[in-house]
């Protein structure tokens, strides 16, 4: 299939220079290592400015940091940057939490996810000089000290999130950076300070140290390339060039493209150093690179060659960057996601389809490097070009899982209804993994906590008593044996939500307030709309949206439990209330017909049921209304996301055994509007209908959907056509989002035997891709388990 | 309204003409090819026979069954069609699905329902396939469901042995949007021999589709030691080229998966072993292009 356009043709068929080759190599043979240089430079600002406000010592800190750390270039680079001089550093940070890093820095080595080398003399330094100073200070021991005993009483219901690291899962507006440059927005915020006063001046005061500090840190990379010119390995050339652009950057906007993708890169580069933080989101680079683009390929400056290596270069660099968790966070977001998410495609302003060269250019680079990041997204629609859809299925079926789609007709009004405007619903972009957000002035919060509805119904078919601990942890609801109707059971579930709801709302406060209080960002302020013109900080409300999400997990459980008990316990009573309750005290001990029979004898979600497929779109609609009723600290509204990452895995671990035949602690249903696995028995058809019936407006935080296909449909023109069919049905039933991991079962299996020979092959893990040999052993074989469609 | 035993109704079909695809499984078949890959539609009435394989024999349906046709098996269980009542109790109690009826009464509209669930998914190339067993076997049903498709503004499509009366032929040439012809066998004492019957109305029949305005493409099943040698394919691209040399050849491998199956039938099946390499395939493929055809097979051209 060919497009009508010649040079999206040529872009289809370009080649990989050597020089991404090389570099690509490059990022796996570089052991990582964890990394206090930051750290110690920023406990040295602290200790030596006691008394400052917070958002002048977070700005100096910044500063000394980017005029501080080890700078490095490697050769054959084109676009250039880093937080560390070492590929894939992780940082740590000690302003958001330590405590984690005290009981598992020996460990990094050796815990079974997301593996870090660790030098013996910064455990030393870690340990006399870091950690004593931030005791009781960082946002983790503050938080811990306010809410911590109540977030361990809820937590197996109502996990809150972001309690120990800065608020990432952002967009910044990279276009107003490409505009200003950090000249231009230290010179609007001098111009700010002279009519504000106290805090307001304060805040422009600390956007102006960034500024000055992003410059310098520009001008050292100048530098740096300058004295490579000579050094073997490099050309000079490319180095002169180098130079001249950083050093270009630190004083104006860019101009040509090469310019524009380097600023870009840097903006990244700074945000990730000021807050260490997941997810600071490119959004829709194909939109605001390409007058760049244009302007440089009419001027005859840019081949398609040159533009498509830089653009490669730039997903290189996407991998540089990897961010450190705890082991219990690495296990629920495996494969360290750090969320550089391109969103390609979509429509514009006027509705009508945006997708340009550039779109072409990023998928052909994803199609030759197939590395995890960046986590790149197409937004589809109804009018999205027929060769658009049947590039992004081709790439698709190279097996790196993405491009994942998005469907504009399904998210532009779910975000409307949200109370965004049409212009900036139209132009939306995504954030970490799946999260739905504005381009550039909002802070969604989109990971504010997760709420195990499956566990709230638990506790609602025992009295409120945790099968797994036997402690009280919900209401006093009773327990199935009592349970009269199937309206009984609904109604304890009900009222186990409601005993969650209210405390776990007051928690996501009282974090939010905390991060305004200890994390104020003023790099971050200075690129998020709303926050210059109101003097605000974007941690305490400065952006034109806040929102805050909350995910409900995991609506195929839900409704596979709630069904098996309507079905098989009271209408067709199989089995009485009271021999259920006690199996799933028991945990089917000695039931296993019982068991077999609620798994294989009830109808379950993913096959096309209408009636069964209504109760989790019920019980969703209940959670996401209930979220309304509440107002966050910034003065936003809270709304339901449908996805769990990898969570599941580990959310299954604290629900016992359920009603749907599910043994206690197995997982929960992957992604969160997948069916759980192996029950989905009518192929993507029927898993796609039942998926549509649940209203996409309540899913506005975002919605996760995997499926697997096997590779044979992308194997010829013929299956990639049905395939653009079927992602032409995904858009007319207004699903949000859907990926796919497209690969052979056998290379799973092999990569099992020998994780040598596959560093390099990357999986879908749920809303993000990881290379399947650096995920723990569990999660590998859960992959492997999913279900897979075979065609006829 | 006109009823048939469907012994499946598959979603998303891509292997059975254009688009996506539901494709409706008719029970009963003239023919009693020894390779064939759907035996449970190769005779009309429905039976319930045990998936072994997820047996994990607890004996709950030898205790629910009054006509005591049910015996324990080493592994799974085996039901006496002779004695069993049809009455269902069995296939209640399984815990796990293994015993299955397969096939359902179905009507006409029973299956538009089905049909009608994937709409969303045809777009204009995809619609329903019409595939058993044998189609034209149950002609009423058949010729009123794709009336229905037809009305519905849904593509049809049909895949047939051909083995029919030449007036029924005929109706389901003017019904349909796309005969899948499959030829097995060209010589005819070889045809009779692995199939039970004679070849030849269904090159008669052949010879009239290739006349019609309906678009055919034939298909030759690659059965290794029966239909996939150098000289059958090429005795039935000869043929189909003498008769309308614009019709194309899809060749399909040989796929052992329904071994399993004819295990929970009871029945013994060819002993066969691997599908062909796709050399092998070019090869056969070769044999049939020589005629001046245009052939093709899964798999023929791999993505660069």
């Amino acid at each position: 299939m060919k497009s009508s356009n010649t040079s999206i043709n040529k872009i289809s068929e370009l080649m990989q220079s050597e020089r991404i080759s090389g570099l690509r190599a490059k990022l796996f043979l570089e052991e990582r290592y964890a990394s206090i240089e930051q750290a110690h430079i920023v406990t040295e600002v602290y200790k030596q400015n006691p008394g400052l406000p917070v958002n002048i010592l977070r700005a100096k800190a910044l500063k000394a940091a980017l005029l501080g750390m080890q700078i490095r270039i490697d050769q054959g680079e084109l676009i250039v940057g880093n937080r560390t001089a070492g590929i894939r550093g992780g940082v740590i940070f000690p302003e958001s939490g330590l405590s984690w890093v005290d009981n598992e820095i020996e460990n990094l080595k050796t815990r079974p996810q997301d593996k870090f080398g660790v030098r013996a003399e910064d455990i030393k330094e870690f340990r006399e000089e870091i950690l004593p100073f931030w005791k009781g200070r960082t946002l983790e021991d503050v938080l811990d000290e306010r809410i911590g005993d109540e977030m361990r009483l809820i937590g197996k219901v109502a996990k809150i999130n972001q309690t120990d690291h800065a608020q990432g899962h952002i967009c910044p507006d990279t276009k107003l950076w490409l505009k200003e440059g950090p000249s231009g927005i230290l010179k609007n915020a001098k111009a700010h300070i002279a009519a504000a006063s106290g805090e307001q001046a304060q805040f422009y005061e600390g956007i102006v140290i960034a500024m000055e500090g992003a410059s310098a840190f520009m001008n050292r990379y100048a530098e740096l390339a300058f004295s490579l010119k000579d050094s073997p390995g490099y050309k000079a050339e490319e180095m002169l060039e180098l130079s001249r652009i950083c050093a270009k950057l630190a004083k104006e906007p860019p101009e040509t493209f090469h310019e524009a993708v380097q600023s870009a890169w840097f903006l990244y580069v700074l945000l990730h150093m000021e807050s260490n933080a997941s997810s600071f989101s490119p959004g829709r680079m194909d939109q605001y690179l390409y007058p760049f683009y244009e302007k440089d390929k009419n001027a005859g400056r840019l081949s398609l060659d040159k533009a498509l290596e830089l653009v490669q270069c730039l997903f290189i660099k996407f991998n540089h960057i990897v961010y450190l968790r705890s082991s219990g966070s690495a296990r629920y977001f495996a494969g360290f996601p750090i969320g550089f998410n391109v969103a390609l495609g979509g429509v514009n302003k006027q509705g009508e389809d945006a997708s340009n060269e550039l779109s072409y250019l990023f998928l052909r680079a994803q199609e030759h490097l197939g590395l995890p990041q960046p986590n790149l997204s197409a937004r589809v629609h109804k009018d999205s070009p027929e060769y658009f859809l049947y590039r992004c299925s081709q790439v698709i079926g190279r097996g790196s899982g993405m491009p994942q789609l998005f469907n504009d007709e399904a998210v532009i009004p779910a975000l409307i209804n949200r109370g965004i405007s049409k212009e900036d619903a139209l132009n939306y972009a995504i954030v970490g993994c799946v999260e739905l957000t504005t381009m550039g002035n909002s802070l969604g919060w989109s990971d504010a906590a997760m709420f195990n509805m499956v566990k709230a119904l638990e506790l609602a078919l025992n009295d409120g008593v945790c099968l797994l601990s036997g402690k009280q942890m919900g209401a006093k609801t009773g327990t199935l044996a009592e349970f009269k109707t199937y309206e009984d059971v609904e109604a304890a579930l009900m009222k186990q939500i409601d005993f969650f709801f209210s405390r776990m709302i007051s928690c996501c406060e009282i974090v939010e307030k905390a991060h305004a209080e200890l994390l104020p960002s003023p790099l971050l302020s200075s690129v998020i709309q709303g926050c210059m013109e109101k003097g605000l900080d974007v941690t305490a409300g400065g952006a034109v949206y806040n929102l805050s999400g909350i995910q409900a997990i995991q609506c195929a459980n839900i409704e596979d439990s709630l069904a098996a008990l309507k079905t098989l316990v009271f209408e067709q009573k199989r089995f009485s209330p009271q021999a259920v309750h006690a199996a799933l005290v028991n945990n089917f001990e000695g039931e296993e017909l019982m068991r077999l029979t609620l798994l294989n004898k009830a109808p379950k979600y993913g096959n096309d049921v209408e009636w069964v497929d209504n109760i989790a779109n019920k019980w969703i609609g209940i959670f996401s209304k209930k979220l309304e009723q509440y107002t966050n600290a910034r003065g936003g509204i809270y709304h339901a996301g449908l996805y769990t990452v990898s969570a599941h895995v580990p959310m299954g671990q604290n629900v016992g055994a359920t009603p749907d035949g599910r043994s206690s602690r197995e997982p929960l249903a992957d992604g969160g509007m997948s069916a759980v696995y192996g029950r989905d028995m009518k192929g993507p058809t029927a898993l796609l209908k039942s998926v549509s019936r649940v209203d996409s407006h309540f899913g506005s935080n975002g919605t996760l959907l995997n499926m697997k296909f096997l590779p044979d449909l992308f194997m010829h023109e013929d299956g990639l056509k049905k395939f653009v069919s079927l992602i032409r049905a995904f858009v007319e039933l207004k699903i949000i989002h859907v990926q796919f991991n497209v690969v052979r079962l056998e290379d799973l299996l092999k990569a099992q035997e020998n994780p040598e020979q596959y560093r390099s092959l990357t999986i879908r893990v749920a809303g993000y891709t990881a290379y399947f040999t650096e995920l723990a052993r569990d999660l590998q074989n859960e992959i492997i388990k999913r279900t897979s469609y075979a065609s006829l | 309204m006109n009823t048939a035993n469907i012994f499946d109704i598959k979603r998303f079909g891509t292997n059975d003409g254009s688009g996506i695809r539901t494709v409706v499984f008719i029970k009963g078949c003239p023919l009693s090819c020894l390779w064939c890959h759907n035996p449970e539609g190769l005779f009309k009435e429905n039976r319930i026979w045990c998936m072994n394989n997820l047996c994990i024999g607890c004996e709950s349906c030898i205790a629910a069954c009054e006509a005591k046709a049910i015996t324990r098996l080493e592994r799974g269980v085996r039901v006496d069609h002779d004695v069993c009542t049809h009455c269902g109790a069995c296939l209640n109690v399984c815990p796990t699905g293994a015993l299955r009826v397969d096939g359902i009464k179905m009507s006409v509209a029973e299956v538009m329902a089905e049909i009608e669930k994937d709409r969303v998914f045809y777009g204009r190339e995809g619609g329903v396939t019409l595939s058993g067993g044998e189609c034209t076997a149950e002609p009423e049903f058949s010729l009123e469901l794709l009336k229905e498709c037809k009305k519905a503004g849904i593509h049809t499509a049909i895949e047939t042995c051909l083995f029919a009366k030449p007036e029924i032929m005929a109706a389901f040439m003017e019904a349909a949007d796309l005969i899948l012809a499959d030829l097995k066998l060209f010589d005819p004492k070889l045809h009779k021999e692995a199939t039970g019957v004679d070849n030849a109305l269904i090159l008669s029949n052949f010879e009239m589709l290739a006349k019609g305005a309906t678009p055919v493409i034939v298909r030759i099943p690659m059965i290794p030691g029966y239909t996939a040698s150098v000289s059958n394919v090429s005795q039935i691209a000869e043929f189909v080229a003498s008769k309308n040399p614009k019709i194309p050849i899809e060749l399909l491998n040989y796929n052992p998966l329904c071994e399993g199956k004819y295990y929970a039938l009871g029945k013994e099946f060819i002993n066969c072993t691997e599908p062909f390499s796709q050399k092998e395939m070019e090869v056969f493929a070769c044999a049939a292009r020589a005629h001046g055809l245009n052939v093709s097979y899964e798999g023929m051209k791999e993505q660069k």
